[in-house]
């Protein structure tokens, strides 16, 4: 082999265990932050603070908007658990989105829904409002129903509607905790409004059985892929983004569940039509704002507060998904690329920004690189035999120790899914993400820039049928 | 070079898959303690409740198997007393639990109080207020005069100064050590009897402006008649903010009285006051101040047309007068709203 190849794929090794020496050190150093962040909190009663948050002269009031397209199955379920939700002054708003089903006739015959001429003050443009409901049997319910225009325009509808100074964003078919609420506000009203977003732990309930908002012991389904989205959503949120949320870094919190202070997402313009990403997209608009601004505000990631919500059972529709949650984040940080690496924009800029872009956004792409090299590396001989063990055992390290890690954590902190059968089953499975589950996620997440390249004009149609699948509309994380 | 770097790395992934199987033994063997700490602690509950109701209805004297032998003993009856003071408000069962706390749980929580972990620390803290163990009030104080203290344990120091030396904490009010958040501030004011609120009206000049402004909502939230000349006289305050909230706590309590020292709103040119006054207006009937609350209802602010037409539409005779509105306004607006108000006949 020529001098030049040669020199390239030695090039190349080196790039790939730089790189990954990096990732790992990230990670790692993520992983004794959360831990740390959780051991001063471990043991400590909390129930006393939420019997303080549940009087309600010391809370704030929240709209809770929930979206829907198409929902016929689950809506009546999802309104029911918000309903009997632990939380002193709330309204609901359901925001039809101009279903085609029969989402709207279920809503207003369930809960007598009468039409009222609510005159709705568009702080946020949003496709035209057809009406308004009201429930005759629970007076905080309101049901909006407006032209399709997906996820974000119906959102920003509820958010006009909306009358109190916070509110909240459920997935139509996700399940909060029923102290969920309490808790995730609890930072905004400690900080005395310093917060002004904070985003809540979504976990996977497939096979779970959960009444009423509260999980009752099952145990976990025995697919791997299931599994293994468990896993992912254990490690993203136990370390990614709780040691994010310490240095107020967090770019993406959860679309599943998270509140906003109003005020804010107004001035920022609510959420963005025409990305994917909404969720994070609004979370990068407010930082920016905040900036620009140069105003002192905090985003935070509340580890405790859960909300369930069901994952992709099949490969075919979590490739979909995942590929869509990489092309909202692309599309995202593209947007707001003057961000990167300015130091106007301080730690986000400065920290933030470039860790999305070389981890999040082509970290892909380079690991994909490095399986690549791997393959090839053991058929040219000796000596990049050994880079492709190196890079092997990297792999290994980085995403099946690691995530093993983060499972005993989990356990040992919050312990969602209880019982020791559970837990053996979590670790093992665990075990073998580098084999599998790490190289399909890679392939997906790449297909992702395939598709920017392909051309951005299709993601608007998109987004209005991702709207109806259950399994699109939920962003886990993306530290990964 | 390589070579040694690979054999590392595998003695390296070798030793963190030890890790992970020592700290799965680990954790197998923790839940096993807890679960079988929880089933004593339910035993004991299951065994002993009756015991401690007869004791706190006065059916019984102390009997000595209620004392606590161990740290599960004390773990079972501090879930039975966080019963009683979460739901209960009983004066006696609250002197007992504070006796029996000071006797018998009293060392358990100076342990805590001391212990190194923050979690635990602050654990004892909620107990101490909880339960109300004054025998702890010196420790606390000692405690307080460590340079080394988290914001959520000096708070909670604080709680407790306001609570067992009442005298001494309002004295040394007006000029709090540290920062509170609004939070915080309502929580300690909350304890307090309203006695003790009004004497701390008069100091309200000399608090920092925030915590001016929460201590206005707090005595609104009181809805206590006896503040109403206090809250009156912010009117004039030379700071609108103060004169919002004031006009905001008005508002909770739900009874005005002079009319005139209001209308001087109707015109000012903060639209806050004007809709705090559109709210106001609605404690009073119609025939005294429709005509105002007509002119809200114009307003150029939508919040103000919103609440001007709730006064309204909430008051008796409502509805006939929104729909006399709707019929001879020319503001398309302002019918909307009274459109809307008139419809939804729902308070809100």
């Amino acid at each position: 082999m020529s001098t030049i190849a040669n020199g390239f794929m030695k090039f190349l090794g080196g790039f790939m265990l730089l790189y990954m020496g990096v990732i790992i050190a990230t990670y790692t150093s993520m992983l004794i932050f959360s831990f740390v962040a959780m051991f001063k909190e471990h043991k400590l009663d909390k129930n006393v603070l939420d019997e303080d948050y549940i009087d309600s002269f010391y809370s704030k009031p929240l709209s809770i908007i929930i979206p829907a397209y198409n929902e016929e199955v689950g809506v009546v379920d999802s309104v029911q658990s918000v309903l009997n939700l632990k939380y002193p002054q709330t309204e609901l708003i359901i925001v039809n989105d101009g279903s085609t089903d029969q989402t709207q006739q279920i809503v207003i015959e369930q809960f007598r829904m009468k039409k009222i001429p609510k005159v709705v003050k568009e702080q946020i443009k949003s496709k035209p409002i057809i009406q308004v409901y009201q429930s005759e049997i629970h007076h905080n319910l309101y049901l909006i129903e407006k032209e399709n225009g997906g996820k974000a325009d119906a959102l920003n509808a509820g958010i006009n509607l909306a009358k109190y100074p916070y509110f909240c964003s459920i997935d139509g078919d996700s399940i909060l905790d029923e102290k969920s609420l309490l808790r995730v506000m609890k930072p905004i009203i400690m900080s005395n409004g310093e917060v002004i977003a904070a985003g809540g732990n979504v976990r996977i309930a497939n096979g779970l059985d959960v009444q009423m908002g509260s999980v009752s012991q099952k145990d976990l389904p025995n697919r791997p892929l299931v599994l293994m989205q468990i896993i992912e959503y254990t490690r993203a949120f136990m370390m990614g983004r709780i040691s994010l949320s310490k240095f107020n870094l967090v770019l993406i919190i959860s679309g599943a569940f998270s509140v906003f202070a109003k005020k804010w997402a107004v001035a920022v313009g609510g959420y963005s039509t025409q990305t994917i990403g909404e969720d994070m997209e609004l979370v990068v608009k407010l930082h920016r704002f905040l900036h620009e601004n140069k105003i002192q505000k905090r985003i935070e990631f509340v580890p405790d507060p859960v909300c369930w919500t069901e994952a992709p059972e099949s490969l075919g529709v979590l490739r979909k998904q995942r590929r869509r949650w990489h092309q909202g984040l692309i599309e995202s940080l593209a947007k707001h690329k003057k961000m990167t690496l300015n130091p106007m924009y301080g730690k986000i800029g400065m920290i933030s920004f470039p860790y999305f872009w070389l981890v999040e956004c082509f970290g892909p792409l380079i690991e994909l690189g490095g399986h690549i090299y791997i393959i090839v590396a053991f058929f040219l001989g000796k000596v990049y035999f050994e880079f492709a063990v190196l890079l092997a055992l990297l792999f290994i390290l980085y995403g099946s120790v690691l995530s093993a890690f983060a499972i005993l954590m989990e356990t040992w902190s919050v312990n969602v899914y209880s019982g020791l059968k559970n837990f053996f089953k979590l670790i093992l499975v665990s075990l073998t993400e580098a084999f599998w589950y790490r190289p399909l996620t890679l392939l997906w997440r790449c297909e992702a820039f395939i598709q920017v390249l392909m051309g951005r004009k299709s993601w608007g149609n998109m987004e209005r049928v991702g709207l109806s699948k259950r399994t699109h509309r939920k962003r886990s994380d993306l530290p990964e | 070079m390589i070579e040694i770097s690979i054999d590392t790395l595998i003695k390296g992934i070798g030793v963190l898959s030890l890790i992970i199987v020592l700290l799965c033994i680990y954790i197998v063997l923790n839940g096993r303690r807890e679960k079988a700490l929880a089933n004593d602690v339910r035993t004991y509950i299951q065994n002993k409740q009756d015991l401690w109701y007869r004791y706190f209805n006065d059916e019984i004297t102390l009997p000595p198997e209620l004392i606590p032998n161990n740290n599960t003993d004390i773990k079972a009856i501090e879930k039975i007393f966080l019963a009683y003071t979460q739901n209960i408000s009983n004066p006696t069962i609250m002197e007992k639990i504070r006796n029996f706390s000071n006797q018998y749980l009293r060392q358990y929580y100076l342990n805590l109080l001391m212990n190194k972990r923050w979690s635990l620390r602050m654990n004892a803290l909620y107990r101490i207020i909880s339960f109300r163990i004054d025998s702890l009030a010196d420790e606390c104080k000692k405690l307080w005069e460590r340079a080394k203290l988290s914001p959520e344990e000096r708070f909670q120091l604080l709680v407790i100064h306001s609570i067992f030396d009442e005298d001494g904490f309002i004295r040394e009010f007006a000029n709090l050590s540290i920062k509170l958040s609004e939070y915080e501030y309502r929580k300690l004011l909350i304890g307090f009897n309203s006695e003790i609120l009004k004497k701390l009206t008069n100091q309200m000049a000399d608090f920092p402006k925030e915590y001016q402004y929460y201590f206005i909502d707090v005595l609104g939230l009181r809805r206590n008649l006896d503040f109403l000349p206090f809250l009156e006289n912010n009117l004039s305050h030379k700071d609108p903010e103060i004169r919002i909230r004031s006009l905001k706590a008005l508002n909770e309590i739900g009874i005005v009285t002079d009319l005139e020292q209001y209308k001087v709103f109707l015109s000012s040119p903060i639209w806050e006051e004007r809709l705090m006054l559109a709210k106001l207006l609605g404690s009073f009937t119609l025939d005294q101040v429709y005509p105002y609350l007509e002119q809200l209802l114009q307003d150029e602010n939508w919040w103000v047309r919103s609440h001007a037409a709730r006064s309204i539409g909430n008051s008796k005779d409502g509805k006939l007068w929104l729909e006399k509105f709707i019929a001879t306004a020319q503001d398309q607006y302002a019918i909307d709203m009274a459109r809307e108000v008139l419809e939804e006949g729902i308070n809100q």
